[in-house]
């Protein structure tokens, strides 16, 4: 069954179909609308065919895939002239909603779909995110937050990767460049050109205090973590608050929001108190063997504040800084003006950190770039 | 064009039945229309739905030569493109020392054709006799740059060499790209693509596929063993099992004189379907117990 058999009202409702569908979010630009007309003129004349051609044109991610089946049966049977519909962003939303059992956050359940106009965000607005502390970040902006700091932080991972490229004078000999520069001398390679190999990445082990008080900064940590893994070797995550869970397999599902489901599965302590030594020597008893080597870069996100003994929580950290690298202990208080590490836990921890930071909005996040060009 | 005898999407199906791959309708209408305009296919999905296996069927169904990229971090121009062949150009610098011959004209005589290495890209385009369908594998795992690079050879079919200029495409090739979605892929590049997405295939599809790779295959082992690896999938492992282990499976299973599945049979051949030390400490009596009901 065709559509419809007179091709200029066909023409009509691709085109009536291509802006709804930009009404939805989708990219549809000139091109796509062309396309799009090109199939259905092209002879494909059964309703599937025609559907599933649309698909693949306009279509350009698994998202858009899945949405695209409710959308074209609902403007090709009713055929009206399509008003902006809510419905589907409202089913879309609920569907979210049931997904996301877990983080203290709830984010997703205020998220709103972004308008098409909302792809550009002022550089102003972003600014201003960037220096917003992490629990005073209101619900509706959070999800444009969250997109906008994946991003950076995948800027700052390939920043990192690319920097670490270039090199003079190790390394092997880079013959493309070396016949190039001896054309001048007749051919003789005089001065030979040297290209590096790039250089052995390290090892992350992030502990993340997830207790009551550090709920929003522990996500973005997460997100943070979740979004640099490939800078790093392997990287091996664990959250604790009274008891210490391994996330690692979780943060390499594709999707952050996936990975943050089953990460919640995996923790049944978020969000109650802290003992922070005692989860530390879990630590390592039960990794410590496996993990902790001298290549190894060791994150912990916590505010020091310890119910636990601190001498335990010292010799914990001591044990650990002997074998790793460095560890860089990051306090979201830290971004308070007049902030002093006079928590019992911070004071014991201080002499055996090698980088004391903040990590309360994205600024501080993405200062760490020092950091991790360092090691 | 002489080249297809794809006119329309069921003989693109009975096509690709003939040499063994089950197409739905969903994907021979996209596989039709890449092959009518041309246009390149992104095709995203997990691993071992059979997103290769497509390129290497459409190559013979085509009847034309099958180039294939396969993409990691840090490929590069050269190895993707072209490179330079340095130490014929160094004899040959060698040799012309003595000639008349000005800088330039030496400089142009090492930058000539027989001093290029063509590596797949470039052999995609040149290719002379008609076109051949070129696999770009694993898209993700290769870097950002390397995307860009792409984009030319995607939206124009040539590709620019400093030394020499631009080569134009002689036959615009049937490109297909793969993505197991490990990266988020640029909007740039997926605009200049058709879009597919697999999924690991029903248990009706997948029992055709399993007829078509092993027809000599009792069929009430077949069906048992596909039902079983259908419910494997619903559960949550590191590494879901995909068409190809289905295969593995049955194949081991009738290689051991199996007629039907029992727990026993389940518990020796498991390493067929789950290949990770984790996955197989998932599978429990209970577990095991409830493939075979």
């Amino acid at each position: 069954m065709a559509p419809t058999h007179d091709s200029s009202t066909l023409r009509d409702s691709v085109l009536t179909f291509c802006r709804l569908l930009r009404q939805h979010g989708y990219l549809v630009g000139v091109q796509e609308s062309i396309d799009a007309l090109v199939v259905s003129l092209s002879g494909i004349t059964e309703y599937n065919q025609f559907k599933q051609s649309l698909q693949s044109m306009v279509c350009t991610c698994r998202d858009e895939w899945v949405r695209f089946d409710d959308l074209f049966d609902e403007f090709w049977f009713t055929r009206g002239i399509p008003v902006k519909k809510k419905k589907s962003k409202k089913a879309l939303a609920s569907k979210q909603k049931g997904a996301v059992p877990l983080l203290m956050i709830g984010s997703s359940e205020q998220k709103e779909l972004t308008e098409e106009g909302s792809r550009t965000t002022g550089a102003q607005a972003i600014e201003r995110l960037k220096k917003t502390d992490f629990s005073e970040i209101p619900e509706p902006e959070r999800a444009r937050l969250e997109a906008l700091v994946l991003r950076l932080f995948r800027q700052m991972q390939l920043n990192l990767s690319r920097r670490m490229k270039h090199s003079h004078r190790d390394g092997h000999v880079d013959l493309r460049r070396t016949i190039r520069k001896s054309l001048g001398q007749g051919g003789s390679p005089v001065r030979m050109v040297f290209k590096k190999r790039q250089q052995k990445k390290n090892r992350l082990i992030a502990l993340i205090d997830v207790s009551g008080s550090m709920d929003s900064y522990s996500y973005f940590m997460l997100l943070f973590i979740y979004a640099m893994q490939k800078h790093f070797e392997q990287v091996d995550t664990f959250l604790f608050s009274t008891r210490l869970s391994c996330v690692t397999e979780a943060l390499k599902k594709k999707r952050f929001k996936e990975a943050m489901d089953v990460a919640g599965q995996l923790t049944d302590a978020w969000s109650s108190g802290t003992r922070i030594g005692e989860t530390f020597t879990t630590f390592i008893d039960t990794y410590g063997k496996r993990l902790l080597r001298r290549d190894a870069l060791v994150f912990v996100l916590s505010d020091g504040l310890d119910t636990g003994e601190p001498a335990e929580l010292a010799s914990a950290l001591a044990h650990i800084q002997q074998r790793v690298k460095r560890i860089v202990w990051l306090n979201p208080l830290k971004g308070m003006k007049e902030y002093e590490p006079l928590a019992r836990g911070m004071q014991s921890a201080l002499p055996y950190i090698d980088v004391f930071a903040s990590a309360h909005n994205v600024e501080s996040l993405l200062s760490l770039e020092k950091t991790f060009r360092h090691v | 064009m002489p080249e297809t005898n794809a006119d329309d999407i069921l003989s693109v199906v009975k096509g690709f039945d003939q040499h063994g791959y089950v197409l739905d309708e969903s994907l021979a209408t996209v596989s039709f229309l890449m092959i009518k305009l041309r246009r390149p296919l992104l095709i995203e999905g997990s691993a071992g739905v059979g997103k290769t296996e497509l390129a290497q069927i459409l190559s013979r169904y085509l009847d034309t030569e099958l180039i294939r990229l396969q993409c990691y971090e840090g490929l590069d121009v050269h190895a993707a493109i072209y490179e330079w062949n340095y130490q014929r150009q160094l004899l040959s610098i060698k040799l012309q020392e003595q000639s008349e011959a000005s800088i330039e004209e030496k400089e142009e005589h090492i930058f000539s054709d027989q001093f290029l290495l063509k590596r797949p890209l470039l052999k995609a385009i040149t290719k002379k006799d008609k076109a051949p369908v070129l696999l770009i594998d694993e898209i993700d795992r290769a870097d950002t740059e390397f995307e860009a690079f792409l984009l030319e050879l995607l939206s124009a079919f040539q590709i620019s060499i400093p030394e020499i200029g631009t080569i134009k495409a002689t036959h615009t090739p049937y490109v297909i790209l793969t993505s197991n979605g490990t990266r988020e892929l640029s909007d740039a590049l997926r605009r200049r693509c058709l879009y597919f997405w697999m999924d690991y295939p029903d248990r009706e599809k997948e029992l055709k596929i399993v007829d078509k790779h092993l027809p000599e295959v009792d069929a009430q082992l077949a069906q048992q063993v596909v039902d079983a690896v259908q419910g494997l999938r619903s559960l949550q492992f590191d590494k879901v099992p995909g068409i190809a282990e289905t295969i593995d499976w049955l194949e081991a299973l009738h290689h051991l004189g199996a007629t039907s599945l029992d727990s026993d049979l389940i518990r020796q051949t498991l390493g067929c379907v789950l290949k990770t030390q984790n996955d197989l400490q998932m599978m429990d009596e209970q577990t095991i117990e409830s493939l075979i009901a």
